[in-house]
């Protein structure tokens, strides 16, 4: 009987200890789960931008086979500019997510090149967009480049201008256009100036 | 002991507890991405240059007695070969040694772009000219030649209150100006030079009195790109 209360005792303090071994390795097995989900940024090329989590989220950016190049710009009005068309008159690009469960919040960001010569009032933007690269609805402007104060929530950095704000929560293509001209009052002298912005895609998705 | 005991283990638990948490609560933590591009957007703006040339000298003219359109057109911009001076034909007036009967200048344009240049030639009458304007005739030729061959007529002869108001010029400025009367609108769509040639005599229905007086312009010029 001694002997039985003896053992129940040792049992007793047994038992709190598995416990907190079990804790224990079950927090060890957990966090080795989540040090495999890699986070993998991959820049193939020069024209495709991938960025591949795990198997739920995929985000691409993919521009078209050149960007804007207009020489001898001229004053242009918007209703002119808007229909901008041709080889160097427009950029057209896409941000596509492959997701399983998750959603993707992104933006597209105009960041203007330190070499430009016009000011920002001199120049308008103008982006369009479409789901079925038939049929191009507006979404920014035209427009004025007015650089972000401060850096976004999704990272777009203080001085670039967001064009378009989006959200993913299905496997999708988004097609875009963008057109960038020089403004109607602006007064051509004999001096040569340029105004370059590149694209930036910055995106946050919740993963689980 | 054994509540202790109890206790302790209790707490370890517990702490195990919100560490595992912490860390699920960490794996719901938001991911982000940046996808620089690289294709860069340029535009590059044209360039026009316009600039307005004046000859040498402007028209002085003296003892102009009122002439026809047809002596008025004839008058030259030479002084004579004795540099005393000559007396224009047709009795237009004299010229001093060294003046000029016309005013020649021309608008030059030199452009970078697909654009098309208005621009408006205006006179504007001097504040202290006492010559009505009904009786000062003006007189524009132009030509793409700066010897002014074959010149064309680019305002006919016409008095100054007669000349098209400021109002009616093709630039913004030439609507603006004040006291000043439209003499020509032209365009360039490409890099040239217009060259012109001014007259101004005293028109024939001015009736010569004892008095002098004397009618004074200055010629301003003003481009728009349309």
């Amino acid at each position: 009987m001694a002997d039985n209360n003896s053992m129940k005792k040792e049992t007793r303090h047994l038992r709190p200890l598995m416990m907190m071994l079990v804790a224990i390795v079950f927090l060890v097995v957990l966090m080795c789960s989540l040090s495999l989900a890699i986070i993998a940024y991959d820049q193939e090329g020069s024209m495709v931008n991938t960025i591949k989590t795990t198997d739920s989220i995929t985000i691409m950016y993919t521009e078209g086979r050149s960007g804007i190049n207009i020489t001898n710009a001229l004053p242009t009005k918007d209703s002119i500019g808007k229909e901008l068309s041709g080889e160097g008159a427009t950029f057209s690009f896409t941000v596509s997510a492959k997701l399983k469960s998750s959603n993707v919040r992104y933006e597209v960001t105009a960041i203007k090149d330190s070499s430009s010569t016009l000011e920002d009032d001199d120049v308008r933007l103008y982006l369009e967009k479409s789901v079925d690269n038939e049929i191009y609805l507006p979404v920014f402007g035209p427009s004025s480049f007015t650089p972000l104060k401060e850096q976004s929530s999704l990272g777009s950095p203080k001085g670039s201008m967001i064009i378009e704000t989006g959200t993913f929560d299905k496997t999708q293509t988004n097609n875009y256009i963008l057109r960038m001209w020089l403004k109607d009052n602006y007064n051509v002298d004999k001096d040569s100036k340029t105004y370059t912005v590149t694209v930036n895609v910055y995106a946050a998705s919740n993963a689980s | 002991m054994q509540d202790n005991s109890s206790k302790q283990i209790l707490l370890s638990v517990l702490g195990v507890a919100i560490l595992i948490v912490a860390v699920v609560g960490v794996s719901f933590a938001v991911f982000t991405y940046q996808l620089a591009g690289q294709k860069e957007n340029t535009i590059t703006t044209g360039t026009i240059t316009m600039n307005y040339t004046e000859g040498q000298k402007g028209i002085s003219i003296t003892n102009a007695m009122p002439v026809s359109d047809d002596v008025g057109k004839t008058i030259t911009n030479t002084a004579g070969a004795d540099d005393t001076g000559s007396d224009l034909a047709g009795g237009a007036g004299h010229l001093e040694a060294g003046a000029s009967g016309v005013f020649d200048f021309n608008v030059n344009a030199t452009i970078n772009g697909s654009v098309t240049i208005k621009y408006d030639i205006m006179a504007v009458k001097k504040g202290e000219s006492t010559l009505e304007d009904q009786y000062a005739k003006l007189y524009l030729q132009k030509s793409d030649a700066a010897t002014m061959a074959s010149p064309s007529d680019a305002q006919v002869p016409i008095t100054y209150d007669k000349l098209s108001e400021a109002s009616s010029a093709a630039t913004d400025a030439g609507k603006g100006l004040q006291n000043a009367k439209l003499l020509h609108t032209d365009t360039f769509t490409a890099s040239a030079t217009h060259y012109y040639r001014l007259r101004m005599w005293v028109d024939n229905s001015y009736k010569v009195d004892k008095t002098a007086r004397t009618f004074t312009v200055t010629v301003n010029v003003y481009g728009q790109a349309v």
